[in-house]
């Protein structure tokens, strides 16, 4: 198991003496995408909130590395964290590298005069995120798009160890939604920076994070890796009407089960076309039969069966001959789990 | 960045020539006028026999001294408000600042005055430093139940309502002989001022702008919004706290020695902001504390002047110059 950088134990965040998420546990590792997703008003900001330090938890303690949050000075917590919000940025007068600039700050000295090497890194961080284009115009006279990826400079100027970010994609078009996001996964894997968010569009949290963490009704419901979307809990998770989900959006199966690259067992079906497994790993229903799913595999070094080609593809056409031979697969999983 | 820099440069030397001629006029220009050559000899005797000596050294230069370090003082006390309230026009007149001050420097007055004793410079700064930091305490009783900043500053307005009322309420029961004085000390004037006054000015004035330069770090990182600064390491509870104490200490300051002085707050900062073409806090406190300086010496040389020998109060010439500036740069504002 690789180092953590930010966990939390029995944490409860609130406002006043009313908790909105009670018994918060997770961990994040360096270079991990953890999303936060849920309904509005589920707490997630509120969560965001407390791990930035600008809420007191109500119980239970936030830890970055081994040390408490709430033990870390100011200008070292600046060092360490930094954040992304939906607070509106006032920057009057100022242009853009003079925002990114102020990322620097916790490392200037009494009056906040960046010094040559606080100078490099402004402009390296900017290229970083394609904005140096834009180092000289008015932060004012840009657009969201533009402005979101001048923030994320910012951000990433600090040089933190954790990133938080609150709907860092709220304000985008689709294009810069996309430009953001990537731009985003592959500073943190290069730069093992460990990111918090919280975004809304589902498809993009679970293409984005390694892992996803559920908030729905005042608890953590599920965190884990993208495939726990299924459109099934996503209506839980929202509390929406059964079916409304795939009525809208289309079943399940053409975009919602996604290959999860980083899992220790991909690429588990060399013989299968992609679009036709997607995760089929995960959620094989055929899994448990063992030698009769009626497909050919052998089994990897993991001990994992690795399918050559698969009876039943994840197709719509094939559901009923699945579920036809539901009660057998339920016995086998049954025995297999022990229950 | 390198143009920025030229700016800056430029617009220092500017305000630094202009501060200058403002110094010179002020001492030549009068209903005594007084030669340069003459003004030189005077200043390098540091005073003389003869009237002109003893106008400029006794009347004019303890004087404009007095409203260079006031007006700076006003200018940056308006800029650290603004800053506190994320508001161009907030500023200590707009939020009834002056008017508190001016409240309780009044009662201090009358209560010595109709002893038969007179107060030092410490007692009234101390008076107008309490009479700031009720006002103040006012507003963000009210700031923490209202979270709009146009109410925040209309409920300003009416503190120094209520300030003033008061106050002419004390000046209209108080002895006679005392109501001269304190009308003209409560429209506001910068006539009158002594050396030791001066000083004492001085000291307060200039041990507030450090105090606020060195707060220019903690202020840039706060002009970007609470939730950023915080991010940026700075300790918001003590920083805010900070910036009140030093923004009333500063307007307190003005108030106890000329009174309560309007828009001097808002249109210098502003005026400095489109000058420097910045809002950075490092540039800002000295720019401003200079353009108040210029700002008040220019209005006083008026008020002084063009209605001679009748001397107009400050506040009036610094409202007819002011109001116009804060309306042009709102106007000017929205269309950006």
């Amino acid at each position: 198991m690789e180092k953590i950088i930010l966990h939390t134990a029995d944490l409860t965040v609130g406002y006043g003496a009313s908790p909105v998420v009670r018994d918060i546990a997770f961990s994040v590792a360096p270079g991990e995408i953890l999303t936060l997703i849920g309904p509005n008003g589920a707490g997630k900001s509120t969560l965001l909130k407390t791990l930035a330090r600008q809420l007191s938890p109500l119980a239970g303690t936030v830890f970055l590395g081994e040390e408490a949050l709430s033990s870390l000075g100011e200008n070292a917590l600046a060092k360490r964290l930094s954040i992304l919000t939906t607070e509106r940025v006032r920057a009057e007068l100022m242009c853009c590298r003079e925002v990114v600039a102020t990322g620097r700050y916790p490392y200037t000295g009494r009056l906040g005069i960046l010094s040559k090497g606080d100078a490099q890194i402004v402009e390296e961080t900017m290229a970083l995120v394609h904005v140096t284009e834009l180092a000289g115009q008015r932060f004012s006279a840009l657009s969201d798009g533009q402005r979101q990826r001048v923030m994320l400079a910012r951000a990433l100027c600090q040089e933190p160890e954790v990133l938080l970010l609150d709907e860092p994609t709220s304000f985008l078009d689709v294009r810069y939604k996309l430009e953001f996001l990537t731009t985003l996964r592959a500073l943190a894997k290069a730069r093992r920076i460990a990111v918090v968010m919280s975004l809304h569009e589902l498809d993009c949290a679970a293409r984005v994070s390694d892992r996803l963490l559920c908030v729905r009704e005042g608890a953590v419901d599920r965190i884990g890796p993208p495939e726990i979307l299924t459109s099934a809990y996503i209506e839980t998770l929202y509390g929406m009407e059964k079916g409304s989900y795939n009525a809208f959006f289309g079943a399940a199966g053409d975009e919602r089960f996604f290959q999860n690259r980083a899992c220790p067992h991909f690429p588990c079906h060399e013989g299968v076309a992609e679009e036709d497994f997607n995760c089929l790993f995960c959620y094989c229903p055929l899994y448990a039969l063992g030698e009769s799913c009626g497909g050919s595999f052998h089994y990897t070094e993991g001990g994992v069966k690795s399918c050559v080609d698969c009876a039943l593809p994840h197709r719509r056409e094939n559901y009923e001959k699945i579920l036809a031979r539901w009660p057998e697969i339920k016995k086998l999983t049954e025995k297999k789990h022990g229950v | 960045m390198q143009a920025q820099k030229k700016r800056t440069t430029g617009a220092f030397l500017l305000l630094f020539a202009l501060l200058l001629a403002l110094l010179a006029a002020n001492l030549t220009i009068g209903s005594v006028r007084v030669s340069l050559p003459e003004l030189i000899f005077v200043l390098r005797a540091r005073g003389g026999v003869s009237t002109a000596a003893r106008i400029v050294w006794t009347l004019r230069l303890p004087r404009l001294l007095a409203a260079a370090l006031l007006g700076g003082a006003l200018a940056v006390s308006g800029f650290l408000l603004q800053t506190f309230f994320a508001n161009p026009i907030a500023g200590p007149f707009v939020l009834g600042i002056s008017s508190g001050a001016k409240l309780t420097v009044a009662l201090t007055l009358i209560a010595a005055l109709s002893r038969g004793r007179v107060l030092g410079s410490g007692a009234l700064i101390g008076a107008a430093f309490l009479g700031s930091m009720l006002a103040m305490g006012f507003i963000l009783l009210l700031s923490a139940r209202i979270k709009r900043m146009s109410l925040l500053v209309v409920c300003g307005v009416m503190i120094g309502y209520i300030g003033s009322a008061v106050t002419e309420f004390a000046v209209t029961f108080a002895d006679d002989q005392n109501i001269v004085n304190l009308h003209n000390w409560s429209m506001g004037s910068f006539s009158g001022i002594t050396w030791a006054n001066v000083y004492v000015i001085a000291w307060v004035v200039l041990a507030g702008i450090t105090l606020s330069f060195l707060l220019s770090k903690p202020m840039a990182a706060y002009q970007l919004g609470e939730g950023y600064a915080q991010n940026l390491g700075v300790n918001l509870r003590r920083f805010r706290l900070e910036l009140i104490l030093l923004s009333s200490l500063l307007s307190a300051c003005v108030t106890a020695f000329a009174g309560p002085i309007s828009f001097v707050g808002v249109a210098a900062p502003h005026l400095m902001k489109s000058l420097f073409k910045t809002a950075r806090p490092l540039v800002m406190v000295p720019a401003c504390f200079l353009g108040g300086a210029v700002f008040c010496l220019f209005c006083d040389l008026l008020a002084r002047t063009v209605f001679a020998p009748t001397e107009l109060s400050i506040s009036s010439v610094t409202a007819v110059f002011g109001a116009p500036v804060v309306i042009w740069m709102l106007l000017r504002r929205r269309g950006d």
